[in-house]
């Protein structure tokens, strides 16, 4: 895949994810008396997050080629970057008022985060296992 | 034994069946050379050159514009780039990074690593990375959805 389409799988995933959160947390708010209401910008300011956070995956390409140290250090920095992205992009468009809702947003994030690399693991891990079986009917015996 | 030739439109709608009672060298022998075809690449080493059937490579590795085949314990050199030398060999014989082609039938198995990167162990103990963007074609390769 090449880098342009990346940023545009990437951006699209990133802003989908905000979105599907910020439902849940507003019928979470519903249901605890809290409702919530969105101001007219925080829609195109959830896309042009979405946008900025795919950025980072530049620091992501050729992941095949790093060994162990440098793929953790490289995903350390990618995490460290988005998540200042999101509290910058969270302090100017005003998405927080509170320390409280600046702590929700973070604890959010990192679960986000975590949650998409354990999610990906298990897809690779399930295509590990039908790998595994399918060479065991081919295999040259030796 | 009866054989059977049916004729199809597509080189991946190709495949043989072969009903027996049960594996013999012959049979074996016709596996061997429908799955892999009946050739070989000429290599070297040393100033000799050498005929190496493809069922002994264990993979094929591009190193600074040279292109090394290496079967369980010895590597020779070949005069083919690797994307010439992956148009001769046959259907196991897939490409699992930039710089390598390996042989499925000589892989033990394979283990996923963060990353989307696998870690193929080879028939001979050695470790091969396969790079993210081809487990796509390996699992094609290998009949999977």
């Amino acid at each position: 895949m090449n880098i342009t389409k990346k940023l545009f799988v990437q951006s699209m995933a990133i802003t989908t994810a905000i979105l599907f959160l910020n439902g849940i947390n507003a019928v979470i708010q519903h249901f605890a008396g809290h409702d919530i209401s969105l101001q007219w910008y925080h829609p195109i300011t959830i896309v042009l997050t979405g946008i900025l956070c795919a950025l980072p995956t530049v620091l992501l390409r050729n992941e095949d080629q790093w060994d162990r140290k440098t793929f953790w250090v490289r995903v350390s920095v990618h995490c460290l970057l988005l998540y200042l992205i999101v509290a910058g992009a969270g302090w100017l468009f005003g998405w927080y008022s509170d320390p409280e809702s600046f702590a929700g947003v973070s604890i959010t994030f990192f679960i986000v985060y975590v949650f998409v690399w354990l999610s990906g693991h298990w897809l690779d891990k399930q295509d590990e296992k039908k790998i595994n079986h399918a060479l065991d009917t081919i295999r040259d015996n030796e | 034994m009866r054989v059977r030739f049916e004729q199809v439109d597509a080189v991946e709608k190709e495949q043989a069946l072969i009903r027996a009672v049960e594996k013999t060298a012959d049979i074996l022998s016709a596996m061997d050379l429908l799955e892999n075809g009946s050739g070989g690449i000429t290599v070297t080493r040393d100033r000799s050159t050498y005929f190496c059937k493809l069922t002994q490579i264990y993979y094929i590795e591009s190193v600074d514009k040279r292109t090394y085949v290496c079967t369980r314990g010895d590597c020779y050199e070949s005069r083919d780039r690797l994307y010439e030398l992956e148009e001769k060999l046959g259907m196991y014989y897939v490409r699992i990074s930039k710089s390598m082609i390996v042989n499925l039938r000589k892989i033990r198995n394979v283990s996923a690593e963060p990353g989307g990167r696998m870690v193929a162990e080879l028939l001979n103990g050695e470790r091969v990375i396969i790079s993210r963007s081809y487990v796509k074609e390996i699992k094609r390769r290998l009949g999977i959805q």
